[in-house]
């Protein structure tokens, strides 16, 4: 009973599903090959799978690597919008792509260093600050996109587009597709922080600072720094996400830059259990099912079928806690003592 | 003047709900990430049997609206009590779900009828949101800080292995708070149709469930904080309003500055306000055993 227990979950969480996509009208024959097809079935399926499983997954890397600090990341989606703004103003300046990330990187750890010294210095929950500073982003943004850094016509809310040699460099699926140079710097990322926690002495002391900050103090680490470090390299993470998104795909910055990518990085990273190696698995999952809902909502011409896939995706993230439960891994991996709570 | 009051005084309404809401989850143990999307089904739902209904559907709007929050509540109890899930994932789990929902169910039953507002009522059916709000409040706190079961839940957010060694069951006070948190978040959602707008429309919560999250440090964790945080901030929305509005037209730097104001004066008054995280409930997002 036991051992099943975890596929009766998915069985039961795939019926219900199911059983709402009846109540929209579709067949679920119908629906199951539209879902699947749409988030791999050919060249364009994977583009739009990998545009949003990409800056995900670095955002995602970057929660990841704070958790296991002992901090608590909630403003990736913020820290994205920065960056994907800094690297549409730094590509159009500059003219190429590796600018672009940079400034990206540079405006997202910006970005998440100031609730870190706040957390550090002031005692402010870093859970909160970074979700209103969410909001502060998503503000500067609409003016920056209607103001001083709109495209030069002024007709459109947006960023000037950038010029080709800003483009970030293709790797397959034409010159348009999402698989740019971004997937391999996040795999990549995703190893390097994977190593940093588990082999370098800095990571093993901020681990043990999540939970006896005493303890990692004591060996002379410069705890509080070490922390803000982290975090502004989380923050680097998530604003390179948004560059890579304005540099491979969005080639300008608007509004619809993140759209609760950031939110949907910390189920990600919870779901990966805080484990490195998993991300890459987690990110493609949630992103799958994203693509996936978007493409039937178009080939089934059903409006409001994108709320579907939030609300599988809240489905998706259920199922998976009970199952991780019945399979007797402690979900969340490490528990993490955020600095003051929640 | 008045006028300025009256839309504090609405602003402050589903804010006041909402944290008093979060307050009991806390003090229970369990942090509701899933507040902002509770607030959302609350409205929906009270939006769907007010519409077109006068001012006699309110009363029964109110009370889907409560019962909504109830159901979603007890759908996070069992994720997070017998389930184990982390409360955090669980929370956005439910976040996602709600948003979700409502927007498919919202896309569904699109009506152009609108609700009669508390608002619009004779003098003194028009005051029922705000003394009911008050008389909620009020107890709440009695029953956090005054009542046995109120001191059980307590113990439960605390110490719950000294509950449970004084013969209590924490997994069943984290319950009876979870179920009185989504009671009360799903007034404060319903206050978001029958009193701020008349109308559904979609995240029309627009942050304010997160922003919950935030107010709970301020309010201490009391039910008496909530009624002050929510007040203070509301206060803070009011003048954005109002500052917009005389700066309607005009675009650029002002406008960002006057939008982002709540956001960057709670960061501030929360770096003033030192926090002492003793004040935080013991186990809070702890698995019981």
């Amino acid at each position: 009973m036991k051992r099943a227990a975890p596929w009766l979950v998915a069985l039961a969480a795939a019926l219900l599903a199911l059983l709402l996509l009846q109540w929209q009208g579709i067949a679920p024959a119908r629906a199951l090959p539209l879902l699947a097809g749409g988030a791999f079935g050919d060249a364009n399926a994977w583009s739009a799978t990998l545009r949003i499983a990409t800056p995900l997954l670095l955002c995602a890397i970057g929660v990841t690597l704070a958790f296991r600090c002992g901090l608590w990341n909630i403003g990736a989606e913020g820290q994205l919008l920065v960056g994907g703004v800094a690297a549409a103003w730094a590509g159009h300046a500059c003219g190429h792509w590796f600018p672009a990330l940079l400034a990206g990187a540079a405006a997202g750890a910006a970005w998440a260093a100031l609730p870190a010294l706040l957390a550090v210095k002031r005692g402010v929950p870093e859970v909160l600050a970074t979700l209103m500073l969410n909001g502060v982003a998503l503000e500067l943004l609409r003016w920056l996109v209607t103001g001083p850094l709109q495209e030069p016509t002024r007709q459109f809310p947006q960023t000037a587009r950038l010029p080709r040699e800003a483009w970030l460099p293709q790797l397959a699926l034409g010159r348009t597709g999402a698989l740019h140079l971004g997937l391999p710097l996040a795999l990549l990322a995703a190893l390097a922080v994977g190593l940093f926690l588990a082999r370098t002495r800095a990571g093993l002391l901020l681990r043990t600072g999540a939970t006896a900050p005493r303890l990692a103090r004591a060996q002379g680490f410069a705890l509080d720094r070490a922390r803000v470090v982290a975090f502004a390299a989380a923050g680097a993470l998530a604003g390179l996400a948004g560059a890579v998104d304005v540099a491979g795909v969005a080639r300008a910055a608007d509004r619809s830059l993140a759209q609760g990518l950031g939110y949907a990085a910390v189920a990600a990273a919870l779901l990966a259990g805080l484990r490195c190696a998993w991300l890459p698995a987690a990110a493609l999952l949630l992103a799958a099912l994203q693509s996936g809902t978007s493409a039937l909502q178009w080939a089934a011409n059903l409006p409001g079928i994108d709320r579907f896939g939030l609300l599988l995706q809240g489905l998706a993230i259920a199922a998976l806690l009970v199952a991780a439960r019945f399979a007797g891994r402690s979900e969340g991996g490490e528990r993490t003592e955020g600095s003051a709570a929640p | 003047m008045s006028d300025l009051l009256a839309q504090w005084l609405r602003l402050a309404l589903p804010l006041v709900l909402a944290t008093a809401s979060e307050v009991v989850a806390e003090r229970a143990g369990v942090v509701n990430l899933a507040l902002e999307g509770m607030l959302l089904a609350g409205a929906l739902a009270a939006w769907l049997v007010a519409a077109g209904g006068g001012a006699a559907a309110l009363g029964p709007a109110l009370l889907v609206a409560l019962l909504t929050g109830v159901v979603l509540a007890l759908l996070l109890a069992l994720l997070v009590i017998p389930g184990r899930a982390h409360p955090l994932v669980a929370g956005s789990a439910l976040h996602f779900g709600c948003l979700g929902a409502t927007g498919l169910l919202f896309e569904r039953m699109k009506g152009s009828a609108s609700v009669t507002t508390f608002g619009e009522l004779a003098a003194p059916w028009r005051w029922l949101p705000w003394i009911g709000a008050a008389l909620l409040v009020a107890a709440t706190f009695l029953f956090l800080e005054r009542t046995r079961a109120g001191l059980r839940l307590r113990a439960a957010g605390d110490h719950p292995e000294a509950l449970r060694a004084a013969g209590g069951s924490p997994a069943r006070s984290r319950l009876l708070g979870l179920l009185v948190a989504g009671a009360l978040a799903g007034l404060a959602g319903a206050s978001l149709t029958t009193v701020l707008t008349g109308a559904f429309v979609e995240g029309m919560s627009s942050g304010r469930g997160f922003l919950a999250l935030a107010l709970v440090l301020f309010a201490r964790w009391r039910a008496s904080g909530a009624l002050l945080a929510g007040l203070f901030v509301a206060a803070l929305f009011t003048l954005e309003l109002r500052l917009g509005a005389d700066a309607a037209g005009t675009h650029g730097f002002a406008v960002f500055a006057l939008r982002a104001l709540p956001y960057v004066a709670t960061i501030a008054a929360l770096a003033l306000v030192r926090v002492e995280p003793g004040r935080a409930p013991g186990a809070l997002n702890e698995p019981l055993d």
